[in-house]
């Protein structure tokens, strides 16, 4: 759910911008969003995808229709997801000094599906494991 | 060529060109170091981030330095170029003359208070 909702952000970016970064800049939303919230990075999508459309020096009635089918979209998808509540699962896992046993328990999340964010702090390793 | 090194940049800007001054860095790490180096102030998104890194890309002062995948998930590194190690040690030592010129006035105006 979180990667379609990204998805569907990014078509506020020029068709150009989406057929050479799409992948790079969903991943890289998707890492932040593990940290700071799908929302705040599905709206920083939107905004970014605008600006670089008026960068590129779309008229203001193409940046405007592309903002209200994406709003309109990003509403759909929203309302989805509420209403399908509780879909996404995560798992968290944390160790400090030997991991072997987590850190082989993480890549099997990681080969069945999931996506695992990793965070190293000095004195202990964290994954945070979500799947759609 | 690059456009001009010494360019007025942004706040987020001269946070990502100090977080690559210590080498080359992904975008998602760009981010939490921006985080960590503005004390949590400067939070950027994937847009905002994408959005700085191509602006100082066309205007030379950081590069794109590969790709690889780690954990499934696809991170491009970039690193500063000569004309962006010069931008930012020419906006640090701005901002280091303002602070002096400010910090000066504050002292000022606590050794001699209510005079205009």
């Amino acid at each position: 759910m979180r990667r379609r909702l990204l998805d569907l952000c990014l078509l506020a970016y020029p068709r150009e911008v989406r057929a050479r970064d799409r992948e790079h800049l969903r991943d890289l939303a998707m890492d932040l969003a593990d940290d700071h919230g799908t929302v705040r990075e599905a709206l920083g999508l939107l905004r970014g995808g605008l600006t670089e459309r008026r960068r590129r020096g779309r008229t203001r009635r193409a940046v405007i229709a592309v903002a209200a089918g994406t709003a309109l979209a990003l509403g759909g998808l929203t309302w989805t997801a509420t209403a399908q509540g509780g879909r996404v699962e995560e798992d968290l896992f944390s160790c400090a000094g030997p991991c072997a046993d987590t850190e082989a328990e993480v890549a099997s999340r990681v080969r069945d599906g999931w996506t695992c964010t990793e965070r190293r702090d000095p004195d202990a390793v964290s994954w945070r494991c979500t799947r759609d | 060529m690059p456009r001009c090194i010494v360019a007025r940049v942004t706040e987020q800007a001269l946070f990502i060109l100090a977080s690559l001054a210590r080498g080359e860095l992904h975008g998602y790490g760009i981010a939490r170091d921006v985080e960590e180096l503005s004390d949590g102030r400067v939070r950027l998104t994937a847009g905002t981030l994408y959005g700085a890194l191509n602006r100082l890309s066309d205007d030379g002062l950081v590069e794109p330095s590969g790709e690889r995948k780690v954990q499934g998930r696809r991170r491009r590194y970039y690193r500063l170029t000569a004309p962006g190690h010069a931008a930012l040690a020419a906006e640090v030592e701005q901002l280091r003359s303002a602070a002096a010129a400010l910090g000066g006035r504050v002292a000022a105006a606590r050794r001699t208070p209510g005079l205009a």
